[in-house]
């Protein structure tokens, strides 16, 4: 699973999710990709099962970037503790997506697969997700 | 091509989504030497343009009562969820002085690849080039076919129109054919990133808080 190698803190704060993404909107490397279309925290557990859909879907060829990573620890208490004596230990990692982020990349398969791909990657995320392909700015974007 | 033209007129700088409710979309044009000015321009007209390729293009921008300029688009500014166009640059040009734009890289023959079961991984999307405004080409075609897995393409292959001088580094890869991997990719984690090892809790956020 995705995580930090190393962190400069153990517990951070939740922080808000509001607006649009302003970084990574683009499709950089691929031909298309996976945009999501809601703001949320994708835990390291759905980014992998989104890439096993895809990586399994496309097979033989193609080549997938995962253009999201998750560096925010979440912390959970311990089942049946009573509240207080501090924040709880870290769980799991997320990832911080708002509407807009490319989450997913894909290059060297015709369209009908990468869009069938995506597809099955999308299920796998707590948001609703588009297909996009390279340069499809403006009205273009489908949906 | 056929000459793109494209209205503008002057707006007061401050207001963009009043412009943007009205069916403008904001502009600015600034040219060598000369004041950078804030214009609009129809939003319908500009989304015309764009669609004949306008993007990598020169354009007519024509205000009422002045005179035509051609320019050519620097920058464009898209919503990142719903693409719609938020703000234009404009650099005007003379056509006698040597500009420096981005063009799209295409890649032609990709067909025979395909045939042959390689896949092509396109790298360079676009280049910088330098030329005269006239001699902008709207793409610089790349041909692949003939091409072997191992193989690649790179600035120095592309087929670039006279009066063009292209700026990347001519070793940079344009496009590279591939073969498809031979063994069916092992299950899940064959290809995980580095950190893709169990996680255990050693390796649990690291030092103190």
């Amino acid at each position: 699973m995705l995580m930090p190698k190393r962190v400069k803190w153990r517990r951070q704060h939740r922080g808000r999710m509001k607006g649009a993404a302003t970084r990574g909107t683009e499709i950089i490397y691929g031909e298309y990709g996976l945009e999501a279309l809601e703001p949320a925290w994708i835990t390291d557990r759905q980014i992998e099962a989104a890439r096993v859909a895809l990586t399994r879907h496309i097979r033989r060829g193609g080549k997938v970037w995962i253009k999201i990573f998750p560096d925010k620890p979440v912390t959970k208490k311990p089942a049946e503790t009573r509240m207080g004596s501090g924040k709880g230990a870290p769980d799991h990692w997320v990832a911080v997506v708002k509407p807009g982020r490319i989450l997913f990349e894909l290059a060297g398969v015709p369209e009908e697969v990468a869009r069938e791909a995506m597809r099955l990657a999308g299920h796998k995320l707590p948001i609703k997700t588009r297909f996009v392909k390279r340069d499809t700015g403006g009205e273009a974007r489908e949906g | 091509m056929a000459e793109l033209t494209l209205p503008i007129e002057p707006r007061v700088p401050g207001h963009p989504n009043r412009d943007r409710r009205e069916g403008y979309v904001p502009a600015v044009v600034y040219a060598h030497g000369q004041p950078a000015e804030a214009v609009r321009v129809p939003e319908k007209r500009l989304r015309e343009v764009f669609g004949a390729g306008g993007e990598h293009h020169v354009i007519r921008l024509v205000e009422e009562g002045g005179p035509a300029r051609a320019a050519i688009v620097k920058e464009v500014q898209r919503d990142p969820v719903h693409g719609k166009v938020l703000h234009v640059d404009f650099q005007a040009v003379s056509l006698t002085e040597r500009i420096r734009a981005e063009v799209p890289v295409v890649v032609v023959g990709e067909e025979a690849l395909e045939k042959a079961g390689w896949i092509l991984q396109h790298q360079l999307h676009a280049v910088e080039v330098e030329c005269l405004p006239g001699d902008l080409p709207d793409h610089i075609e790349v041909d692949v076919s003939g091409r072997h897995p191992g193989e690649a393409v790179h600035v120095r292959d592309m087929a670039v129109p006279p009066g063009v001088t292209v700026l990347e580094d001519e070793d940079a890869v344009v496009a590279a054919v591939l073969a498809p991997r031979t063994a069916e990719e092992p299950e899940e984690g064959g290809e995980a990133p580095e950190e893709g090892e169990a996680r255990t809790d050693a390796e649990k956020p690291g030092d103190g808080d």
